[in-house]
């Protein structure tokens, strides 16, 4: 049973008042963020004073009163919210985001503001002025990003469930890193209504959880068309909680994309090995295992580094010192202002993204690199399709690295984007995945896998991903924090 | 292929320390190396007009047998419109300098008109 299940349980059962049990709760909160980093604002009071009034109140809301890590990207109403950024130092929301106000109607607390890659925009959450956030198992290793903070706070016991947001694999690579379960649902399945924009076309909110059960709770929740979000699809949603119920992987058609798992020399080689077991353990529960070619897949982080950055460097241009956020001191003329607010307020890496974003939609350079991208982003999608004509799912690795060393990849911006080679085709082509522990090393690090459907197939990757979960349960190690 | 850190710099709206411009530049450069793989991907020349209209959810809403321009229309209709907006007050209570009379509150920022 997940953590979520199980304090939920407990709740109901009232083996003790949500205010004895937060009273504690912060306790943990608290000693653990000063090692992981993984919240960086904590609502003790506003929380307690919820659970007061709550105590009073029967317990069958499906999220009642459970303790929720919100990545800093998604509007909590009056609470801070800054994208790990200088550029947003101040700014509070002036309204909930769509899943916030989703989640709150469920009964779920927001305990903290989570940690991330300044504007979502990393693999590490190291990128942000705020404090890198540290992996809960080894604490000179990355949490993994962007959504570090909600993958920690979940894999530390700082919360019982997050949301976070993935535009490249920022959900499943953390969630990976941390020995938990994390979904992108498919793009349009989840309001982004009051989510800050990093990639429009990308961009996706989605769970992280204990287990695969837990996963489908909150996505129960969260999903579903929102006329707030004109891109969020008024597609029925399904009953991921029943799917989660009848495990099945039995005569299901998974594909493994050739060109993913063909060159293993640049994947770790413990990797390597526990992602041929997963695979043993697909057969051995009953699914029909077929190669399938992703032909453009691996051109995924070229493309992607030019749609985001170029999305990027379009939604970024709001920040201009006027309206909100960081307003320069040095300042002249409005352009100055504009000029010295973006550039004080940014760090290294939001600059780098913009700048690159900004070239390749300039004029010269629009048709072979803007135009080339989306063209092949196309193809990418279209490969995707096909494939799902022949399989039912897609077996992928997540990441070819282990939890790195905090700082390795710093100056070398190129190889950190590299740690994104399975995931980023994912949001090129709109599709839903789910990242689950698969193994776990003798140095204390969780690996990863992940199971990619078609089109609104959520409930079919719970389906699949539970019944893995149950064939190949995963020991975790001793938390470091 | 010439990477302008200035240039880009201009046209994004930011500037550069020296040491900024000098780590970019060179990283930029093994990025743009990176991408230019994509040439590797052949482009019929009757593929070539439509190239940049790619958009992530036609082929979903094909999938679902529904005319994505129509459908996004009619959900526009139906929904989008009763929407609360922010109240003058809540827009500017982020506002890093307002200016004004007291109950009609603006964005305060330097002058755009030089004197003569």
């Amino acid at each position: 049973m997940g953590a979520l299940t199980k304090l939920r349980k407990e709740l109901r059962d009232k083996k003790f008042s949500l205010t004895e049990f937060y009273q504690d709760y912060f306790k943990k909160i608290y000693e653990r963020n000063k090692a992981t980093n993984a919240y960086l604002s904590v609502y003790e009071d506003e929380v307690l004073i919820q659970a007061k009034e709550a105590d009073k109140k029967p317990r069958d809301l499906p999220l009642f009163g459970l303790p929720f890590g919100i990545k800093d990207m998604i509007s909590i109403k009056n609470r801070p919210l800054q994208a790990s950024s200088w550029m947003l130092e101040g700014y509070r929301a002036p309204q909930h985001a769509t899943v916030s106000e989703r989640l709150e109607n469920a009964g779920a607390f927001f305990v903290g503001r989570a940690n991330c890659d300044e504007f979502a925009m990393g693999s590490s959450n190291e990128n942000t002025p705020y404090g890198v956030c540290h992996n809960p198992w080894n604490l000179k290793r990355s949490s993994g990003g962007s959504s570090g903070g909600s993958a920690v706070c979940v894999a530390a016991d700082m919360a019982v469930g997050s949301l976070g947001t993935d535009t490249g694999g920022s959900i499943r690579l953390p969630a990976n890193f941390c020995g938990i379960v994390g979904m992108k649902p498919t793009y349009g399945r989840v309001s982004r209504s009051g989510v800050i924009a990093f990639a429009s076309s990308l961009d996706q909110v989605g769970p992280l959880a204990d287990d695969v059960e837990d996963c489908a709770e909150i996505l129960q929740v969260i999903a579903g068309r929102d006329g707030r979000d004109s891109t969020s699809m008024d597609v029925p949603v399904d009953d991921y909680i029943g799917a989660v119920k009848k495990p099945e992987l039995k005569g299901l058609k998974v594909g493994l994309p050739k060109e993913f798992f063909e060159d293993t020399s640049k994947m770790d080689p413990e990797i390597s090995k526990q992602n041929e077991k997963a695979i043993e353990v697909l057969k051995k529960e009953g699914a029909i295992l077929k190669e399938v070619s992703l032909k453009h897949a691996p051109y995924g982080i070229a493309v992607y580094y030019l749609v985001a950055t170029a999305e990027a460097a379009s939604n970024l241009a709001r920040y201009d010192g006027v309206r909100y956020g960081h307003r320069s001191e040095r300042q002249g003329s409005l352009k100055e202002l504009i000029i010295q607010s973006r550039s004080e307020g940014f760090g290294d890496e939001v600059l780098r993204r913009i700048m690159l974003g900004t070239f390749s939609l300039s004029a010269g350079y629009y048709d072979a690199y803007y135009q080339k991208a989306q063209f092949v982003r196309s193809l990418v999608q279209q490969e995707y399709l096909s494939a799902f004509k022949e399989v039912d799912l897609i077996y992928a690795p997540v990441c070819p690295y282990l939890p790195f060393e905090i700082g390795c990849h710093q100056q070398d911006p190129l190889q950190m984007y590299l740690a994104d080679i399975f995931t980023v085709s994912v949001n090129l082509a709109g599709l839903p995945a789910i990242s689950f522990p698969i193994g776990w090393t003798d140095q204390n690090l969780p690996i990863g896998g992940q199971l990619i459907g078609n089109a609104f197939q959520e409930a079919k990757l719970f389906s699949a991903a539970s019944a893995f979960e149950k064939a190949n349960p995963v020991t975790r190690g001793q938390l470091a924090c | 292929m010439e990477f302008s850190v200035d240039k880009v710099a201009k046209l994004a709206y930011v500037s550069l320390t020296q040491e900024q411009k000098k780590t970019f530049k060179a990283q930029f450069e093994d990025i743009l190396k990176y991408v230019d793989q994509l040439n590797e991907v052949p482009i019929k020349p009757e593929e070539a007009k439509d190239m940049g209209k790619f958009h992530v959810q036609t082929a979903f809403y094909k999938a679902l047998g529904l005319d994505p321009s129509q459908t996004l229309r009619e959900e526009a209709k139906n929904e989008d419109l009763n929407q609360t907006n922010l109240t003058n007050e809540e827009a500017l209570q982020n506002a890093p300098k307002t200016g004004g009379l007291p109950g009609e509150l603006m964005y305060e920022v330097p002058s755009i008109i030089e004197r003569g």
